[in-house]
């Protein structure tokens, strides 16, 4: 079995990973930065090279990327997966660069051809989506977060887990001063249901609408880029679409937003796509299971009541 | 004093590009050519650097085909001093690996480059790739994703910076490589009097020779890249608000959606 060398920053991106290269037929290394190499094992990594050298503990990009070119000569991978966030994006050009090697940026499918692989990535905005195979004999591909689920754990699982001190670069980027993220409970990409907010709002407060059906629904709310960009009406975890958030709930209701393939690319894997919206023409109709050519303001709270009424709420 | 160049990719309208009903395969005869949005925000920061920082100089550098000048006007509107651009038949066989090693190669020969600005990714092919692949090629440091307070001082670049974990406050010393964000600035409209004065600006363009470039060779091959399939219902639920809501509350249960 070719061998798959894998990177995330974080365990669950890394543990989608060790899924995904398990899928493709390929075995899993992992190197691992900070995190715990007995618990990839029994996730599906059948070797963990554990980098504890201080110079990769910021994850910052010249360092990261010399321990992984390092890595896949010394395990002969042909074949290196990085998460799809914003570390991984910004690593995998840089070793792609460096090993002389084709990179293919947020794959949305792998096929794994007797060893060839071919992937396909959304392009031109959206609009289509092109097929990539890398011409090179390592093959760099980043993987977007969630498109795969992490293989429950197995106690049994046998797998080496060593020290790996490869030649690193200096990081040459000092961090001054780290800022994480506060968790507000939004999760956009694990939500079922997704109530979508678009221009059709016309203030702030009026967005109650969208997260009362939201809350009925157990769902979340999201929001197309003129409310996260011009208007900041809501923060950029709530921004669906190309530049924001890839959702796949279960059901994703599109209220007041007209279908700019921006938005659109973003809601593309939903299983059922609702739309409400006062244009019949509105491009959004088009991605629709279903549409409501109707004013948000009296749909959503009508929707909100029928719903209620179907699930004795 | 600072030298920047900031790279600009011409990008054809991709919200302009239609879709062959029939075959999926995208059009691009009707939508035309401009300056890769994201591109305007790696030219404002540049600017914007260079009127804080006196006696700095910014070049636009792009790699494209014989239209590039017609979009390259727009950036020197707004603000950069000179257009390098690399036009030449070999060049169009080369893709984002090639193309950032030929930018790598322009940057050297301007010489005394302190700071290379990128766009984080294209609004064509998305790969964002091109920031972090000259960096490489330099080896120069990588800052990527800067969302705010970007300034030089001394010789050192300081910013915010968007990870995957958050934010980051970071410093480098200068040669660097940077890739933006949109929502670290908003790019400026030029006005009149700077469209006209860009017309008088130095446009210098580069040949795979003047580069030294050497055989010109892709590493990925795109053999495909057709619209997706809509397989959506693209059912009209028809009355009044709270007919058409009753009986898509109904559908979305008998689906499993909901409940």
């Amino acid at each position: 079995m070719s061998k798959a060398l894998v990177w995330a920053p974080d365990e669950r991106g890394m543990l989608e990973l060790l899924a995904k290269a398990r899928e493709l037929q390929l075995e899993p290394v992992a190197l691992a930065i900070g995190l715990d190499g007995k618990k990839l094992v029994q996730h599906g990594a059948a070797q963990v090279l554990v980098v504890e050298d201080a110079k990769a503990k910021d994850m910052q990009s010249g360092p990261v990327t010399d321990a992984l070119a390092a890595a896949a000569q010394e395990t002969g991978a042909k074949v290196v997966l990085l998460s799809g966030g914003r570390r991984g994006k910004e690593i995998a050009p840089r070793l792609g660069a460096k090993l002389k090697a084709g990179v293919v940026t947020l794959a949305q499918k792998i096929k794994n051809d007797g060893g060839k692989l071919t992937f396909e990535r959304m392009f031109l905005g959206g609009k289509t989506v092109a097929t990539e195979q890398p011409l090179t004999d390592v093959v760099i591909a980043t993987i977007p977060s969630r498109i795969v689920e992490p293989l429950p754990a197995d106690a049994g699982a046998k797998g080496e887990v060593k020290t790996f001190a490869p030649q690193m670069r200096d990081a040459k980027v000092r961090v001054t001063q780290k800022k994480p993220r506060k968790d507000s409970g939004v999760n956009l990409e694990a939500a079922t249901v997704v109530i979508g907010a678009g221009r059709g709002f016309k203030t702030k407060d009026d967005l109650k609408l969208a997260f009362d059906l939201a809350q009925t629904l157990g769902g979340q709310v999201g929001c197309s880029r003129p409310l996260a960009t011009d208007l900041g009406w809501l923060t950029d975890e709530y921004w669906i679409g190309l530049s924001g958030k890839e959702v796949k709930p279960k059901l994703y209701v599109a209220a007041g937003i007209s279908g700019q393939i921006q938005h659109t690319t973003g809601i593309r894997n939903s299983k059922v796509i609702v739309a409400i919206n006062t244009n019949k023409d509105a491009p959004i109709f088009k991605m629709a299971d279903y549409g409501i050519v109707g004013d948000l303001y009296k749909v959503l709270p009508a929707l909100d009541a029928a719903v209620r009424k179907q699930l004795g709420k | 004093m600072v030298t920047i160049v900031t790279l600009v990719k011409q990008s054809p309208d991709v919200e302009a590009v239609r879709i062959d009903p029939k075959t999926g395969q995208p059009d691009l005869s009707g939508a035309g050519l401009k300056v890769s949005d994201y591109d305007k925000n790696a030219v404002e920061a540049a600017v914007q650097l260079k009127e804080k920082n006196a006696g700095s100089k910014v070049y636009a550098l792009s790699l494209g085909g014989q239209k590039l000048p017609e979009s390259i006007k727009e950036v020197l509107a707004m603000g950069c001093d000179e257009a390098h651009m690399l036009i030449d038949a070999p060049f169009q066989g080369a893709d984002t690996a090639e193309k950032a090693r030929l930018l790598a190669l322009a940057v050297k020969k301007l010489g005394n480059v302190d700071l290379v600005i990128a766009a984080e990714e294209s609004l064509d092919s998305h790969s964002a790739q091109t920031g972090p692949r000259v960096a490489e090629e330099l080896g120069w440091p990588l800052v990527s994703y800067v969302t705010d307070n970007l300034r030089i001082e001394g010789k050192t670049l300081k910013c915010e910076r968007e990870v995957d974990e958050g934010l980051e406050d970071v410093e480098v010393d200068l040669p660097a490589v940077i890739t933006v964000t949109e929502s670290l600035n908003t790019p400026r409209l030029p006005a009149l009097m700077q469209i006209l004065q860009a017309k008088n600006k130095p446009q210098k363009t580069l040949t795979a020779a003047d580069l030294g470039a050497g055989e010109v060779k892709a590493v990925l091959a795109r053999p495909s890249s057709v619209a997706p399939k809509s397989e959506r219902k693209q059912q009209v639920l028809a009355g009044s608000p709270e007919e058409a809501a009753e009986e898509l509350a109904k559908t979305l249960v008998k689906e499993g959606v909901i409940g």
